[in-house]
């Protein structure tokens, strides 16, 4: 099951809400944690995680840390680092904590020192395979790749990534399908996403080929005949990009987008950061 | 106790014989007394009664209904006079007694005026955008400040529906995207470049909880820093050069974000205002060109459209419906409120003249309007808020602006608040509405608007009785400045042809007011009867249209029971004696107990210093006369007459007088030669209330003359009238009930033929009895005399000659005035026999 979370007490499976170690959070990317949890009626863990390499930057006799705002520039020492990470934790927690307490969402918070991706792939394999990772800031703002996660935390089933302008969550579901195999744990998935963000669950059929996207549209029509509610379009990807698509799916005011990494719309690192950042919502990719 | 009495011996207005009373001599005094002064009076000169054939119609549905006022010329000259004076402190103040329908008068007459005087302007209250907390009161020709309230409020329907469509538009978006692309884009690529610059230099640009920091590396990942420690130094020193200068460009970037992100919140103002700026015209288009013609308006419709597109921001997060709800009400929505347009103001049209307003609860409030007190209870979004102009509420003096605005003084005074404001308003000619609390010494300023002035032009009228008038006039230094008109309302015409039609037509107006059936002349004439017994003058008809038109529709009841088409003069007897029946408990209880022999009064024989004297009493509305006697006892003294009442404080001042006044009679007449060396008592026997008024004091004299002449007096008359020094009898008020209470009692007892009742000679003009009275006299039964003088009483009283002084000065010895002077010549002499036997006695 491509997005399988497990129950709490299963104790195989959560959402994995990975707040980086520096930066803000990113409202909706949080909320989209909240929403898949309250969906699959799951967990969260907040990991917070500490770069350890700051650290080191910390013990050069060089080093310096320069504000946001470009207007100052302080010595950067061990001892300020750790006071400001464990204040910049402690306060993105607390504001973790006091949402998902207001969605009736259970949350464990974690604080590490580690090297971040492994730090991730670790706080996953310790619950079992059936793990979503989000990405608690925008993409691009120096987190790491989606690739590279994919790569390295294997318990993981997908990883949910917003833009730095996406708003909502609420909305129409559209999960993209590409092979017919596919399209049963693709559109169960949007389903249960549309019972958190009461949207409704909408799929999406991506092809080039028009004689292929033929076969599957009525391949797909005939599975769905059972699910009248679903809605269903094609987009022709012979005419479209991946960024006329996300422009669609915004007019339809899309909330969550589900799809698959490698594919017609992500078919790798690069591509991935444009698409989500022209969405509205969050974008969950799956393996 | 036996009862209780509240008495009140009314005096008339001064008889004519009182005039001249200081010229004249004792001697002219003297020989106009005579036994045969006396005269009593036919039965004709009882009653003026009125012939309905003389009034020229059969039903008041021949009559027009009056247009003006009887008998009120000299106050309406004086009302329109105030009117058309333009000056601000020419108002109003409107004398007269209660129940005169000088209010309808004056409130009938004022809409006639007012109907064909100049419509004055509406006037609004405007958000002003430069100051928000002064709203500006803005004028409009009549009719259009509430068509400007409702194109406004429709404009803003249209707001609230296409702002919000236009933000969420394609277009819109597509252009919004555009500027947070570039600007983003910006940002992050020169981020982006420093990051690879760095990268190539193997120095790596790491995100801190605070900002960035830069630290070298290898395979892409941070150099660890016992490794670093361990590179030559040159290395490390071309490290570090590396690392300051990509942080000095670092710096660089991030200080310029804050530049770029004002430009990029710019752009997107500039993009808001102009996808808004035409939304906003399209819907203020149909307002702005109807109200193009008013400079005022349409500076502060282009004000709205000015201020609407600056604050658009507001509708970007507003979900689009598409189209304007007419069930949308912009004052419940906080972005939209201050637009609006409060009508302070609205006349119907150009047309609808001067307005006239009665104000009958004159607070603060109601009189110059108030603003809403800051509360969220109020609450409207926004309502309350600084600049808020829904919250000025308009008072009356708002609505008669430009026409006349009519009070009770009594009410108006009853309010100092209230009173004050309506004087600043009068002396500045502006009204400033102020919170509930206004702007008392040392208040402390917590409203949330101060709105502008609205010039005044107003007429005030103040209805009140004359003593408002004084009071307000002796207290209030202002008063007399502001309300420099008085229009005295009489409550009596005299008795004329012209006057008789005149209330034929009264009468008819009052029909058709109270929508009665028609008044038969019979009826009309009945009522006029009562008319001139209420003006007390039978030359005279009242014209208090309360009371009035009280008999008149109660007449009406009694017509519609009797099943008749039109009042007849019998439906009026019926309303008058029903009236009297329902306010008569008193009256009977009082009859009762003189029948019953609780109260002594005697209708028959003849007593030494007892007399029947008629005292008045008044019960609300309603008034009786009753007899009460009086006694009177002499002893040798010092020449001192002790009035019980006034020793027990029961007697008012003006008693009093009257007494002191006998007195001077006494001492002028017969103490000439002699000391005056009586001591007397009088008293109103069984009376145990308060006794007011002179009009007794001729009874009090006759009972005096009586007990120092040994003169017994006529027990079946009695006798109402005050004296003076001279001995002249003087009119007396309320003569009909005094009568009527005797005659009562007599009656009740039987009429014997001798019994009757003195008044003044100058009461005879006042006589308007009741019939039987009148039928008792015709048929010999009862008798009413009239009265010049002392001696004409006595005479009457006594059977006696009065006497006058003869060539020598002296009285006769067997009159009256003989035997008064005898018996004081006697005290004097027996005085100064005792002064001399007591200084003997001493020496």
């Amino acid at each position: 099951m491509i997005a399988h979370i497990a129950h709490a007490d299963e104790q195989r499976g959560r959402v994995v809400l990975w707040l980086g170690g520096s930066g803000e959070a990113h409202d909706t990317a949080v909320d989209a944690a909240l929403r898949l949890a309250q969906a699959f009626e799951s967990e969260i863990e907040s990991l917070f995680i500490e770069d350890c390499q700051l650290y080191d930057l910390a013990e050069l006799p060089f080093a310096r840390e320069i504000s946001l705002s470009g207007r100052r520039t302080r010595a950067f020492s061990a001892a300020s680092l750790a006071k400001d990470m464990q204040a910049h934790a402690a306060a993105l927690q607390r504001s973790v904590l006091a949402r998902a307490r207001a969605a009736d969402v259970k949350v464990q918070t974690r604080v590490v020192r580690a090297e971040p991706i492994q730090a991730l792939a670790q706080a996953c394999a310790e619950n079992g395979p059936w793990n979503v990772v989000t990405v608690g800031t925008p993409i691009g703002q120096g987190n790491m790749g989606v690739a590279e996660i994919f790569d390295t935390v294997h318990a993981t089933t997908g990883i949910v990534v917003t833009g730095p302008k996406a708003q909502r969550t609420s909305g129409p579901v559209i999960a993209v399908v590409e092979e017919l195999e596919r399209l049963v744990p693709m559109m169960r998935a949007a389903e249960r996403i549309a019972t958190a963000t009461g949207g409704d669950a909408r799929l999406w059929l991506l092809e080039h080929d028009q004689a292929r996207q033929d076969w599957i549209e009525g391949q797909i029509r005939l599975a769905l005949s059972p699910s009248p509610n679903i809605k269903f379009d094609v987009v022709d990807m012979s005419i479209h990009t991946p960024l006329d698509v996300a422009r669609l799916m915004r007019r339809q005011r899309a909330g969550f987008v589900i799809a698959r990494f490698g594919g017609v719309l992500a078919p790798h690192e690069d591509g991935v950061a444009p698409f989500a950042e022209a969405l509205d919502g969050p974008l969950f990719l799956v393996r | 106790m036996f009862f209780k009495r509240l008495t009140k011996n009314k005096s008339a207005p001064k008889s004519p014989h009182t005039a001249d009373a200081e010229t004249r001599s004792e001697q002219k005094s003297s020989s106009s007394a005579s036994t045969s002064g006396a005269q009593a009076l036919s039965p004709a000169e009882l009653r003026r009664t009125v012939d309905p054939t003389s009034l020229g119609f059969k039903t008041t549905d021949n009559l027009d209904p009056a247009t003006s006022p009887i008998g009120q010329d000299r106050a309406l000259k004086a009302i329109n006079f105030g009117l058309s004076m333009k000056a601000r402190d020419f108002n109003v103040f409107v004398v007269g007694p209660p129940g005169t329908g000088k209010s309808t008068v004056v409130r009938s007459h004022l809409a006639k005026v007012a109907a064909a005087s100049q419509t004055p302007p509406d006037w609004v209250y405007v958000t002003n955008f430069d100051d928000p907390r002064r709203p500006r009161a803005l004028a409009l020709p009549p009719g259009r400040g509430r068509a400007l309230s409702q194109s406004l409020l429709e404009a803003l329907r249209e707001v609230a529906a296409t702002l919000p469509a236009a933000f969420q538009s394609g277009d819109y978006q597509a252009r919004r995207r555009a500027i947070e692309e570039e600007f983003r884009a910006s940002q992050d690529d020169a981020l982006e470049t420093i990051r690879i610059k760095a990268a190539q230099q193997n120095i790596a640009v790491l995100r801190t909880p605070l900002g960035y920091g830069m630290a070298p590396m290898h395979d892409g990942k941070v150099v660890k820093p016992d490794v670093f420690n361990q590179l030559p130094e040159s290395m490390r020193r071309d490290v570090e050069t590396r690392v300051s200068a990509l942080q000095t460009e670092l710096e660089t970037i991030l200080a310029s974000g804050p530049k770029a992100d004002k430009e990029r919140r710019r752009q997107l103002a500039e993009l808001n205002q102009d996808v808004s700026r035409h939304a906003i015209e399209e819907a203020l288009d149909a307002v702005s060109s109807a109200f193009a013609d008013l400079p005022d308006i349409a500076a502060f419709l282009a004000g709205v459209e000015q201020h609407l597109t600056a604050t658009c921001e507001q509708f970007l997060d507003t979900p689009a419906n598409g189209r304007a709800v007419t069930s949308f009400d912009p004052a419940q929505d906080a972005r939209l409120r201050r637009y609006l347009v409060n009508v302070v103001v609205s006349r119907d049209d150009e047309k609808s003249g001067a307005p006239v307003i009665d104000l009958a609860n004159p607070t603060l409030a109601n009189l110059v309007g108030h603003i809403d007190p800051l509360t969220p209870s109020t609450g409207s979004p926004g309502s309350g808020s600084a600049g808020d102009v829904l919250i000025i509420r308009p008072g009356a003096l708002h609505r008669a602006n430009g026409g006349a605005l009519l009070m009770e003084a009594r009410q108006l005074s009853a309010v100092p608040a209230a009173w004050e404001a309506l004087k600043r308003a009068l002396k500045s000619g502006e009204i400033v509405v102020e919170g509930l609390d206004g702007p008392g010494p040392g208040a402390v300023a917590t409203q949330p608007v101060a709105p502008e002035p609205i010039p005044l032009l107003v007429k005030i009228v103040l209805f009140g009785q004359a003593e408002h008038f004084s009071e307000l006039e002796q207290t209030d230094p202002d008063f007399s400045r502001l309300f420099k008109v008085q229009a005295d309302f009489d409550t009596t015409v005299a008795r004329s042809k012209d006057n008789d039609e005149a209330f034929g037509q009264f009468v008819a107006s009052m029909v058709a007011t109270h929508d009665l059936k028609p008044v038969e002349a019979s009826g009309v004439a009945r009522l006029m009867e009562e008319a001139a017994r209420m003006a007390e003058d039978r030359d005279k008809l009242s014209i208090e249209a309360g009371r009035i038109s009280d008999i008149l529709r109660e007449a009406d009841y009694w017509s519609d029971s009797a099943d008749r088409k039109a009042t007849t003069a019998d439906d009026i007897l019926r309303a008058i004696k029903e009236r009297t029946r329902r306010a008569d408990r008193s009256r009977e209880h009082i009859q009762e107990s003189v029948e019953r022999g609780i109260v002594l009064v005697d209708t028959d024989g003849k007593k030494i210093g007892q007399i029947n004297a008629l005292s008045l009493i008044q019960k609300g509305a309603f008034s009786f006369g009753r007899p009460a006697r009086i006694t009177a006892r002499v002893h040798l003294g010092q020449g001192r007459v002790t009035d019980i009442e006034r020793e027990v404080k029961l007697g008012g001042p003006l008693h009093s007088k009257g007494v002191m006044i006998l007195w001077g009679y006494l001492a002028g007449r017969f103490a000439q030669e002699i000391p005056l060396a009586l001591a007397a008592t009088l008293v109103f026997e069984q009376s145990y209330d308060t006794v007011e008024g002179d009009s007794a004091s001729a009874a009090e004299l006759f009972a005096l003359l009586s007990a120092l002449a040994d003169a017994p007096l006529r027990q079946e008359l009695a006798v109402t009238g005050s004296v003076n020094q001279w001995g002249d009898v003087q009119a007396i008020g309320g003569v009909n009930e005094k009568i009527e209470g005797f005659f009562d009692v007599c009656a009740a007892r039987g009429l014997t033929g001798t019994q009757g009742v003195v008044i003044p000679e100058a009461n005879r003009q006042h006589l308007m009895l009741r019939e039987d009275i009148v039928d008792a006299v015709r048929e010999g039964r009862f008798t009413i005399y009239s009265i010049k003088t002392v001696d004409d009483g006595i005479a009457l009283l006594t059977g006696l000659e009065a006497g006058t002084k003869g060539d020598d000065g002296r009285f006769g010895t067997e009159s009256v005035n003989g035997r008064v002077a005898a018996k004081l010549k006697a005290y004097a002499d027996r005085s100064r026999t005792f002064a001399l036997s007591r200084d003997g006695a001493g020496a």
